[in-house]
């Protein structure tokens, strides 16, 4: 589903990432892990079309994305890939003026062309399902950040992704809360989805990711299956961030 | 939420402050109204009803005190006659003008004031020396003085505001082509004529249709405010504007903004001197130019009567008046002293005031509204060019801003009226007015959505990008509604400084409300009383927009809104 080979991105003539290459098959998730600054953030952006990078190559979804492509080019991809991925930022960036509901149903009303009344039922439904129906009609600053945090990642649901990005999802969530949350993310797998995600909660990645990718100064240390990367690190600087985390 | 970058306390003045403000307008009004009520019992009965406006200018004099002569400046000692006890207006009959019974204070100076700015022929400065003072006007000074034998200053002056400077004591004369009228008279003192004039109606070379004032009938006719031709035309229910400048006037009849210009017939005779103009028969309906003084300068009135009888006999005047083109047969009537003219009055009434006040309150309203309209959108335009649009279109929007904030609104509302017409557009005063004001705001407007727009964190645009919004949908959905909310304030601030800039509409003759106060004050003499109001209609005005502006901050700014989710 994703594919990324030999990937550089350069930030004011500094090398940021270093060649990368990740594999991600459909129907899976992939927990990006790593110190602050290693690169994690930014590799999601060049996946998913936020930002552009100076060598290699992505496909993501059935987009390619490539340096070479004239500016125009680049946005009429990146349309047709904004349809089939989602993302849910670290810092939300929830809209501040709308309401819970107003946030989950405006995407699908204005881009997805979808009845008002199934947007609403459809938004209601979801915030059920996370426990925040009473914050329906409040705006984002009335909410707690537990509550912001489960309304930006309905936002992204809402629009129905085949993969999915998540920067630090969990991060304002208690145990009981991320535990319901992951659930919720392990049927979105279930169901044929792709789940990228970038979090410093080994925790909350055990039982939900299939592959772990380790990154430290743009480079990819260690990678592999969960259990594998998590347990049995064979990298010692992987072993010295799993000790921290 | 994050604090508002662009929220500026002064658009909400606090509630006291207005009070205090409103507390001193009342007790003004309440002062000028307790000394009206103590003057007539301060008097003896024999005397004529003293002029209530002519306290206006000293509202701090205890009302109850018989009034006291000025007191003295350094280089203009009292003037009123030492040997005269009674500090009040007697009508000096006509005999004694010829006597001298004082003396003037030694080393006096008369001052006098005058509007020299488009004042020719009256009083001008040279188009070949600008330092050099000309005109029939100040010749005439030039005359007194010399009979008086005491030198003269010239103190350039507004000319809406030459008799309250008078009672202030800037100067110590008016000569001005003042007409003496009913208002002035309770006001001020009136020398003898020196120049009987009558009123030149002006056409267009084209015209065939005006011949006399008559045929003005459903046409536009332009004169000055509150000038003997302006009366004649209110008293005749013709349609008039009223100007400022009487060279504007006749610039309009140019370019066929009005269709005849009514004047006295001296400045026709320098205004309408070109091939384009033609009178519209002979000059008629005549009246008198005066020189006006303090009331209580009885000593001044008398000298300065008796040096305008001897230059009107000596044969000075009519030598002035000839060198100036202005000698006719009338003026022989001032060395004859049998001169007659009328004093003519302005009608002014209460009601009339409040209505003429209130239809410009309209205007002002529908200027601000119709500018600030132009100013947001134009002004959300140039916002976008500047952050958005390439780079020659972002220089472009750099000038625009940097040309309307940095040179003044009145000039640019002056260039526009004028240069209009020259490409062929002829559109209304009140249009103009807009269009200029709107322009003018334009430029502020554009800033402050420029930084609200920049003050929307760039994670907002990716979020809404993610979600598959394009541009356009993002801007109108996310960013303007969130722009919106910052700019708001800043906006109502200017909106409310743009409902007191529609004042400088005046300079185009329209009828707003500083114009209509302008007018009815210097008619009527009371700048107070008619200022308080007008200041109550203006802010009649900005308050309830200011309460509604928060109103609807709040608005936006509630966390709980309680209302369905229509997006």
């Amino acid at each position: 589903m994703i594919h990324v080979s030999g990937l550089e991105k350069f930030f004011q003539g500094k090398r940021v990432l270093h060649g990368l290459n990740v594999d991600i098959p459909r129907g899976s998730a992939l927990g990006i892990i790593g110190g602050s600054g290693s690169g994690k953030t930014t590799l999601m952006r060049c996946i998913n079309g936020l930002l552009r990078f100076e060598q290699g190559q992505v496909r993501c979804g059935d987009v390619d994305l490539l340096p070479t492509l004239s500016e125009k080019d680049y946005k009429k991809r990146l349309q047709s890939l904004r349809r089939q991925v989602g993302m849910v930022f670290q810092h939300l960036y929830l809209f501040p003026h709308k309401t819970a509901l107003q946030n989950v149903i405006e995407a699908p009303l204005y881009v997805a062309n979808i009845s008002r009344d199934q947007a609403i039922a459809e938004g209601e439904r979801w915030l059920e399902r996370f426990g925040i129906a009473h914050t329906a009609h409040r705006r984002p600053e009335a909410l707690s950040g537990g509550e912001q945090q489960r309304v930006a990642i309905i936002r992204a649901l809402m629009m129905k992704p085949k993969i999915l990005f998540l920067d630090e999802p969990t991060s304002a969530l208690d145990p009981k809360r991320s535990s319901d949350v992951r659930e919720i993310f392990n049927e979105f797998v279930r169901q044929g989805s792709t789940l990228v995600l970038v979090t410093h909660s080994i925790r909350f990645l055990r039982g939900l990711a299939d592959q772990i990718l380790y990154m430290e100064s743009g480079e990819v240390v260690e990678s592999g299956s969960a259990e594998q990367v998590l347990d049995a690190p064979k990298d010692p600087r992987t072993r010295a961030f799993l000790e921290y985390a | 939420m994050p604090p508002n970058p662009l929220s500026d306390a002064r658009c909400h003045p606090p509630p006291h402050r207005l009070l205090q403000w409103l507390f001193a307008l009342f007790a003004l009004f309440l002062s000028e109204r307790t000394s009206r009520a103590h003057l007539p019992t301060s008097r003896p009965t024999s005397q004529k009803p003293v002029p209530s406006a002519s306290l206006h200018t000293s509202p701090t004099s205890a009302p109850s005190k018989p009034r006291t002569p000025l007191p003295p400046t350094p280089h203009t000692p009292a003037l009123t006659n030492p040997s005269s006890t009674q500090p009040s207006i007697q009508p000096i009959p006509s005999k004694l003008s010829t006597s001298i019974d004082g003396q003037l204070p030694k080393g006096f100076v008369l001052r006098w004031g005058a509007d020299s700015s488009g004042g020719m022929p009256f009083v001008f400065y040279s188009p070949q020396d600008p330092n050099q003072l000309i005109g029939f006007e100040k010749e005439i000074v030039d005359a007194i003085g010399k009979v008086l034998g005491i030198p003269n200053r010239f103190h350039r002056a507004n000319w809406a505001t030459l008799v309250p400077d008078l009672q202030r004591n800037t100067f110590d004369i008016i000569v001005n082509g003042l007409e003496p009228t009913s208002d002035r008279a309770k006001v001020i003192a009136f020398s003898k004529p020196y120049y009987i004039f009558r009123q030149q109606l002006t056409v267009r070379k084209d015209e065939t249709k005006i011949k006399t004032l008559d045929d003005c009938k459903g046409r536009l006719i332009g004169t000055l405010d509150n000038t003997a031709a302006s009366r004649l035309l209110e008293s005749k229910k013709l349609r008039y504007r009223g100007y400022d400048d009487q060279s504007v006037a006749y610039k309009d009849l140019e370019i066929g903004r009005i269709d005849a210009v009514l004047l006295d017939y001296p400045i026709a005779l320098y205004f309408a001197n070109s091939p384009k103009f033609k009178p519209a028969g002979p000059p008629f309906h005549r009246g008198a130019y005066i020189i006006g003084m303090r009331k209580q300068d009885t000593l001044l009135k008398h000298k300065i009567d008796h040096a305008i009888d001897r230059i009107a006999q000596d044969g000075t005047l009519e030598r002035i008046l000839r060198k100036w083109r202005l000698w006719d047969d009338i003026q022989k009537e001032l060395a004859a002293g049998t001169a007659k003219y009328e004093i003519t009055s302005l009608d002014f009434s209460w009601p009339n005031a409040f209505k003429r006040l209130g239809m410009a309150a309209i205007i002002t309203i529908g200027l601000a509204f119709g500018a600030m309209l132009i100013a947001m959108l134009l002004g959300l335009l140039v916002a976008l060019g500047q952050l958005h649009a390439s780079a020659s279109v972002r220089v472009l929007c750099n000038i625009y801003v940097e040309f309307f904030r940095g040179t003044p609104i009145l000039v640019q509302l002056l260039f526009l009226y004028f240069s209009l017409p020259m490409v062929g557009i002829t559109i209304p005063n009140w249009l103009t007015a807009i269009i200029g004001l709107g322009l003018n705001y334009a430029a502020y407007e554009s800033q402050v959505y420029r930084t609200a727009l920049q003050s929307i964190p760039a994670g907002q645009w990716e979020a809404a990008a993610v979600l598959g919004m394009g541009p356009w949908l993002t801007f109108r959905r996310v960013i303007f509604p969130q722009a919106f909310r910052v700019a708001l304030p800043p906006m109502t601030n200017d909106f409310v400084a743009l409902f007191k800039d529609t004042s400088v509409a005046f300079a185009i003759s329209v009828w707003e409300l500083a114009t209509a106060y302008r007018e009815l004050a210097s008619a009527s003499q009371k700048f107070m009383v008619l200022g308080a109001l007008t200041s109550l209609f203006y802010l009649a005005m900005s308050v309830p927009l200011s309460y509604l502006a928060r109103r609807l901050e709040a608005r936006l700014q509630d966390p709980h809104p309680q209302d369905n989710p229509k997006a």
